[in-house]
């Protein structure tokens, strides 16, 4: 896996420290790969506030369950796997009403395209994105998971990420190409 | 940091998005949430660790003083009458209790599933009270898994399910009121 900002080195003394808890340790472990945490919950989440609530959560997770990494991989995809799953549990407990689901909401999306002014830029699309499809397509392009993986943290199969990805890409690239052109999204889908 | 984009792999770019910084105040802030559970969880692990040196010395002691009563019997006559010698202390005495304390575990284990569907939501604070009491519970199995007729383990088994339901009570109660208000 290559491109992750969790894609740090720790060292097996300050990991092995931690794990027996000392608190200096686990908090050099903390500053290393808190804003690669917080940077995937925000993505993820879409909330500054959720983002810290699901980074807390996932460090504290981390710490609680150190004995049971074992070593046999790099311990930044652990780390990572810790995050993304407290963010889908996080983004699972969010109220549907809270959700915007763009495939159904196209008025939301023009009153967001009026908001931006002429272009959707990259991280208005992927703030439009559903919260599955963002967190498949944001797990396979940026975070270089597989879809077998990405199945396996959904509880799902592999059909359901590679529909997912397509899909999340496909709505990516048409609300990314057609606003430039056209200004508002409205007139190019009609 | 090994950064290599592969275009197939990142079609839209994705990887060029800048990474978001949190504030350095955020971060401290996160981080006295997770030293506060850090410690917590230490103080929880010692408490658990004085306990059961206290179990494992009791047990020793139980161990020695039957040790030492069959060594000191004069000989293989008349069995011992135990209701007239309250100095021996004998591993059958509590067991009366253990089917009771069993019965409880499994009717509170039963409350816990439902709670547990019917709160979705907590603070973090809580959270990490929550993870703690079942990382508890845990090592009473694990202990249990060992000494299945330990009342003393039964017994905390109970006491620390019933923590559990009280914290899952209260949210619920919280949840009531907060929607109530609206």
């Amino acid at each position: 896996m290559t491109g992750s900002a969790f894609d740090i080195e720790l060292d097996d003394l300050t990991l092995a420290r931690a794990k027996r808890g000392d608190v200096g340790a686990c908090e050099h472990i903390f500053r290393a790969f808190h804003s690669a945490a917080w940077s995937v919950a925000m993505r993820l989440c879409q909330c500054p506030d959720t983002a810290h609530e699901v980074t807390q959560e996932a460090f504290i997770t981390a710490f609680a369950r150190l004995s049971q990494f074992r070593g046999d991989a790099p311990f930044w995809g652990w780390m990572r796997r810790v995050v993304i799953n407290h963010a889908l549990s996080t983004l699972r407990r969010t109220p549907r009403s809270t959700v915007i689901e763009l495939d159904e909401q196209h008025t939301w999306m023009e009153g967001q395209q009026e908001r931006m002014g002429d272009s959707m830029d990259l991280n208005a699309a992927l703030a439009a994105l559903s919260s599955d499809d963002r967190v498949v397509v944001w797990m396979h392009d940026v975070e270089g998971y597989n879809h077998t993986e990405i199945a396996a943290v959904f509880g799902k199969t592999e059909s359901f990420s590679k529909t997912r990805l397509s899909r999340a890409r496909a709505k990516l690239r048409e609300w990314m190409e057609k606003a430039p052109q056209s200004g508002r999204l409205n007139e190019a889908t009609h | 940091m090994n950064v290599s984009i592969n275009p197939t792999e990142d079609p839209l770019g994705l990887r060029q998005l800048n990474a978001l910084e949190p504030d350095e105040e955020d971060v401290q802030r996160d981080w006295n949430v997770v030293r506060s559970a850090i410690e917590a969880s230490a103080v929880r692990r010692r408490r658990n660790a004085v306990v059961s040196g206290f179990r494992l010395a009791a047990g020793l002691t139980l161990v020695l003083v039957l040790a030492f009563r069959f060594d000191a019997r004069p000989g293989p006559e008349a069995p011992v009458d135990l209701a007239s010698r309250p100095d021996i202390v004998t591993a059958n005495e509590p067991a009366d209790q253990r089917p009771d304390l069993i019965a409880m575990s499994q009717g509170m284990e039963r409350q816990l599933r439902m709670l547990r569907k019917q709160v979705d939501h907590m603070p973090t604070e809580l959270v990490v009270y929550q993870v703690e009491l079942q990382d508890l519970i845990g090592q009473v199995d694990e202990a249990l898994s060992l000494e299945p007729d330990a009342d003393e383990l039964w017994a905390q088994r109970v006491s620390l399910q019933l923590d559990l339901i009280k914290l899952y009570r209260n949210q619920l109660r919280r949840d009531m009121g907060l929607y109530a208000s609206l």
